[in-house]
């Protein structure tokens, strides 16, 4: 096995690990601000890279424009969710899960129904291939990784340095102390969900062109991201990345060099032994 | 005078009628008839949804039910296939068997609680099916799964007909149904909802809670795993797909739309969806998105529940005036 | 007086065209055609994962049944039966494919069920026999039909393509060749390597890789990673369903030049349209019915293909192949008058029919699972073709099958009814 082997499991490394930070960012967001488990996660990963060949082949617009209109799109998506379904469900994890599930439903069926049930792909704004010393990097997979590095970024300066991102990050410390200093919690619930949300579609919009669009590909992602979000610790944003870089890393690696069937019960033995000797997670807060 | 008699009289009166529509049931339908089959189906489905509930009433939610289905599944077909075992013997030692690996796994995963205890049982489900999808062929005959199994025989008697795979679960069901009433009415489960509500206190109060959620743990998946044996004779074989995420799923929503509150709800959301999955089974595609808007629309509109319909619609109609005659 | 005339006339008139009316109106029953209605059904995943090839074949049926309907009907002796069509959707859970065959032979007396994978197809098998309802299969497993008296194959699954295509490639490039196979990892999948296996066995070939991924993957690189060090002249993806086009350009990303093999449902347009036409040159597709635009194609085939692009808009094997199905038994109905499933198999097993996929008159095999040669009795009702991809998205197809075919018994069979 030589450098190019490595460089080539890396690469593949770098690609799932960020797509896997971005899912499990939004989904910790979610839970870390409402309390609740969004099964719908992955159908919002979905719905972003689904937008994106909607506005690109209907439309006609570049991949930019389409990408950034399938992320709003999300969004608005997201917070009339929040704001009109869910607010019987906050804090009920139980009845989360079933309305997160009823909501699945719909926008897979409605997906398929919509946009047909056979894979569709949308072209990249990048080709060509570089060669680093024998492993293949396509520029096409080169701009999913900036443009999640971006996200993250902007999440990160979002969270740190804005108004709004310290309101969401004392509402997820202290909810009754935060409306006691005047932060509107509704307004935070539902902004909190529609930027979880967004965080999923666009890892969709980001994976879109490298992989193929159907209404089925947010399951595997949805069981990734919880993986990565038990790994890491539930609601905890570091504990996210980390987990991420580590479950991209640990998938792309068991996968090569034995099979993915091993790298799958390799995963959910790793999840089930962390759980039972520290439930917490690598960075978890409860 | 008069009217507390009949008071007393009613409950009595209804019990009375419905015990009779059970018993007859495979009459009225038709001993073969698809009705009686989707019935059956439900009434296994009940005992799912019920032995969920009696391990939810600690506040556990067990993801992994239909793994413990599956075991007493696979194992009553092995009894009958390969030890040539009756199939009462094959049925009741898949629910031990069942019950005992759940005492196994209680020791790892009853110490963790709440979301944890939903994403390691529910991590636990998928490697299991993975698992026997892919390794033991010989036993399990990966997702291929096993078919073709003769129709079963209890004491000489064969089962030529739905109606004795009704009789059966219809004694399985009320078997379920009453252990669940009695421990939920009696003191044990004071005992288990202290436990959902606040362990710690009850801990102090020196209730070992690990062993009370074993406790429930091991009956609830024991029973399931009775069920699935006689899910698994009544369709002819199974596959590790039937007792994966989509059926576990299946068996919260029973429990959750139904109303965990009462142990009528899981009966009434089985009941229900029971027949609405028959209902929409024509409707192709759409499917689908009807079963998420009535799952989406049920929440919102009844958070208690299906069972919370009565008093919901009472409180509607009740609001814009006071009764003071109302029970 | 002539007014009296007048008015008799206009009476004797106006009597004798009510009496034209009314004779040409009624008089019918005399001569009518007698109608009825029976029906058939489907089992197939329409939602979820499967829906990718189950949708399509629910429109191959639906094609089918309304182009009968419209043309009158199944005729069996003096009665013209419409057929009417139920869809079932089996969301790829056999349990529920389990139940929706109770439905449907309950409540509809269905006359037969098409399904299109094998573990549902396994697990209706014997409530269907029982209930003496012909079966139709699309899915992989082999031994579906072996011993049963009421089920068909109506499409190749991995047996038989894989060893027609070997042959063919042991005949091009000689024995010794390197294959690699990557199959997904479920019951299709294992069949497939396992016949894989088996035949590159028999023709010599190399054999120098063979893994199982998980389905629904997209991301072949670190498999490929791997694969590729073995630098194989062969990839054959066996039944990668959607997933294949992502693997043809992932694979052509990473540096390979050789041929890919695709034996699934093949879909030109996401060939093309996913993997782009560059990178889907030289790959060879099997039981492609693609065959529908090449140069061999029949005038029905191409009137069929025009059809389907009219109506559904996109091309699928499963579509064409469940398309000939419904005709296969309309003949098998109306060739034997009868409805009864033991009359109807009988004749499908005797007689030769016309099949619009072949583009020929065929003959079921009696045995359904062996393979025959020289007599033209087939396995499946649809052929195995070598289609190629060439550049610019344009392909060539022909087909690979008898009298090539091997005999799968030493002889072929001695008693076969006329």
């Amino acid at each position: 096995m030589d450098a190019a082997f490595y460089l080539q499991m890396t690469i593949t490394a770098v690609v799932l690990s960020l797509l896997y930070i971005l899912m499990a960012s939004g989904f910790n967001l979610v839970f870390g601000i409402i309390g609740i488990v969004n099964f719908a996660h992955g159908t919002f990963y979905m719905l972003g890279a689904t937008f994106v060949y909607w506005f690109m082949k209907s439309y006609g617009w570049s991949y930019f424009f389409a990408g950034i209109a399938s992320v709003a799109l999300a969004y608005g998506i997201g917070w009339l969710c929040e704001r009109y379904l869910m607010r019987g469900v906050r804090g009920d994890i139980l009845g989360s899960i079933i309305i997160t599930l009823g909501l699945l439903m719909i926008f897979q069926s409605a997906a398929q129904i919509i946009w047909g049930e056979w894979d569709k792909a949308v072209p990249s704004p990048v080709t060509g291939v570089i060669n680093i010393g024998g492993a293949f990097l396509p520029w096409e997979t080169v701009l999913p990784m900036v443009g999640a590095l971006v996200v993250m970024m902007l999440l990160y300066w979002f969270l740190m340095y804005t108004k709004l991102g310290l309101s969401l990050r004392a509402v997820t410390n202290n909810r009754e102390a935060a409306a006691l200093m005047g932060i509107n919690i509704n307004f935070s619930y539902s902004l909190g969900f529609a930027i979880g949300c967004t965080l999923a579609a666009a890892a969709g919009v980001l994976i879109a062109p490298l992989w193929s669009i159907s209404s089925t590909m947010g399951s595997t992602p949805l069981w990734k991201t919880f993986i990565v979000v038990i790994l890491g610790g539930m609601g905890s944003l570091p504990g996210a990345v980390v987990a991420g870089i580590l479950l991209g890393v640990v998938d792309s690696f068991v996968t090569t060099l034995f099979s993915s069937a091993a790298a799958h019960i390799f995963g959910f033995g790793i999840i089930i032994t962390i759980l039972v000797f520290r439930p917490r997670g690598l960075m978890g807060q409860i | 005078m008069k009217l507390k008699r009949l008071k007393l009289t009613m409950p009595v009166l209804y019990i009375f009628v419905a015990a009779i529509i059970l018993l007859a049931l495979p009459y009225i339908t038709g001993v073969n008839s698809y009705w009686l089959r989707i019935f059956v189906i439900i009434g296994i489905n009940t005992v799912m949804a019920l032995t969920l509930r009696l391990i939810l009433l600690t506040g556990l939610m067990n993801l992994a039910h239909p793994t413990f289905m599956a075991i007493g599944a696979y194992f009553s077909i092995f009894a009958m296939t390969r030890f040539q075992l009756p199939f009462l013997v094959g049925l009741i030692g898949g629910g031990l068997v069942a019950g005992i690996c759940a005492l196994i796994l209680s020791y790892p995963f009853l110490r963790v609680k709440g979301v944890y205890f939903f994403l390691i049982t529910l991590t636990f489900l998928e490697m299991f099916r993975i698992a026997i999808s892919n390794y033991w062929r010989d036993w399990f005959n990966g997702a291929d799964g096993i078919y073709g199994l003769m129709a079963p025989t209890i004491g000489g008697f064969q089962f030529t007909s739905l109606a004795p795979f009704y009789y059966l679960c219809l004694v399985v069901l009320l078997i379920t149904f009453a252990i669940c009433w009695r421990i939920e009415k009696s003191w044990s489960g004071s005992v288990l909802l202290s436990i959902r509500d606040a362990d710690m206190l009850s801990r102090c109060v020196g209730i070992n809670i690990m062993s009370w959620k074993a406790y429930v743990f091991v009956i609830g998946c024991s029973l399931a795993g009775v069920a699935g044996g006689i899910l698994a004779f009544l369709v002819g074989g199974v596959n590790p797909n039937n007792f994966g995420f989509p059926y576990a799923v299946d068996i919260q929503v029973f429990v959750i739309v139904g109303g965990m509150g009462t142990i009528w709800g899981p009966i009434l959301g089985a009941l229900l969806f029971g027949g609405l999955g028959d209902f929409l089974r024509g409707l192709g595609g759409y499917a689908l998105l009807v079963n998420g808007s009535v799952l989406v629309l049920i929440i919102l509109f009844l958070p208690a529940g299906l069972i919370d319909f009565p008093s919901r619609i009472r409180q509607l109609i009740r609001r814009p005036a006071v009764d003071a005659r109302e029970k | 007086m002539l007014k009296r005339w007048t008015s008799i006339g206009v009476a004797l008139v106006v009597a004798v065209s009510l009496v034209v009316v009314f004779l040409a109106r009624y008089a019918k029953p005399a001569a009518a055609e007698k109608t009825g209605t029976f029906v058939i059904g489907a089992i197939t995943p329409m939602s979820g994962l499967g829906a990718s090839w189950g949708i399509p074949q629910t429109k191959g049926l639906g094609m089918a049944v309304d182009s009968i309907n419209k043309a009158g009907g199944v005729r069996i002796g003096d009665t013209h039966y419409a057929i009417d069509l139920k869809l079932m959707d089996s969301k790829l859970d056999t349990a529920e494919a389990v139940s929706c065959c109770h439905k449907l032979i309950e409540q509809y007396k269905v006359k037969a069920i098409f399904t299109s994978d094998s573990a549902a197809g396994v697990a209706i098998r014997d409530i269907r026999d029982a209930a003496k309802v012909i079966g139709m299969d699309s899915g992989w497993s082999r031994d579906i039909s072996k011993g049963t008296k009421y089920q068909f194959r109506f499409q190749p699954g991995s047996y038989e393509t894989s060893l027609a295509l070997y042959r063919y490639i042991k005949k091009i490039d000689g024995p010794g060749t390197k294959i690699a196979v990557l199959d997904p990892d479920y019951e299709g999948g294992w069949a497939d390597t396992n016949y894989v296996k088996s035949w590159a066995k028999k023709y010599n070939l190399d054999l120098v890789f063979s893994e199982f991924y998980t389905p629904g993957t997209k991301d072949f690189t670190p498999i490929l990673t791997k694969l590729l060090r073995k630098k194989p002249s062969y990839i054959d993806a066996g039944c990668s369903g959607g997933d294949y086009p992502i693997l043809i350009k992932q694979a052509y990303d990473m540096g390979y030049r050789g041929t890919l093999i695709y034996k699934g449902d093949t879909m030109v347009r996401d060939m093309l349209e996913i993997a782009g036409p560059e990178r889907a040159f030289g790959v060879h597709a099997t039981f492609g019915l693609l065959d529908f635009v090449s140069k061999k194609a029949t005038s029905e085939q191409r009137a069929v293909y025009k059809k389907v692009m009219e109506t559904v808009g996109y091309v699928n094997t499963l579509l064409f192949t469940s398309y000939d199905g419904v005709f296969m038994l309309k003949q098998a109905w109306e060739g034997s008058g009868s409805l009864d499933a033991d009359v109807v198999c009988n004749w499908l097993r005797t007689h030769e029919w016309h099949s619009i996929a072949r583009g020929e008159n065929i003959r079921v095999a009696p045995e359904a699972a062996g393979i025959y040669h020289g007599n033209k009795g087939c396995a499946t009702t649809a052929p195995v073709s070598l289609v190629q991809m060439r550049p610019g998205g344009i392909y060539e197809s022909w087909c690979l099958e008898a009298p090539e075919w091997e005999s799968e018994f030493h002889e072929p069979p001695k008693n076969i009814k006329k």
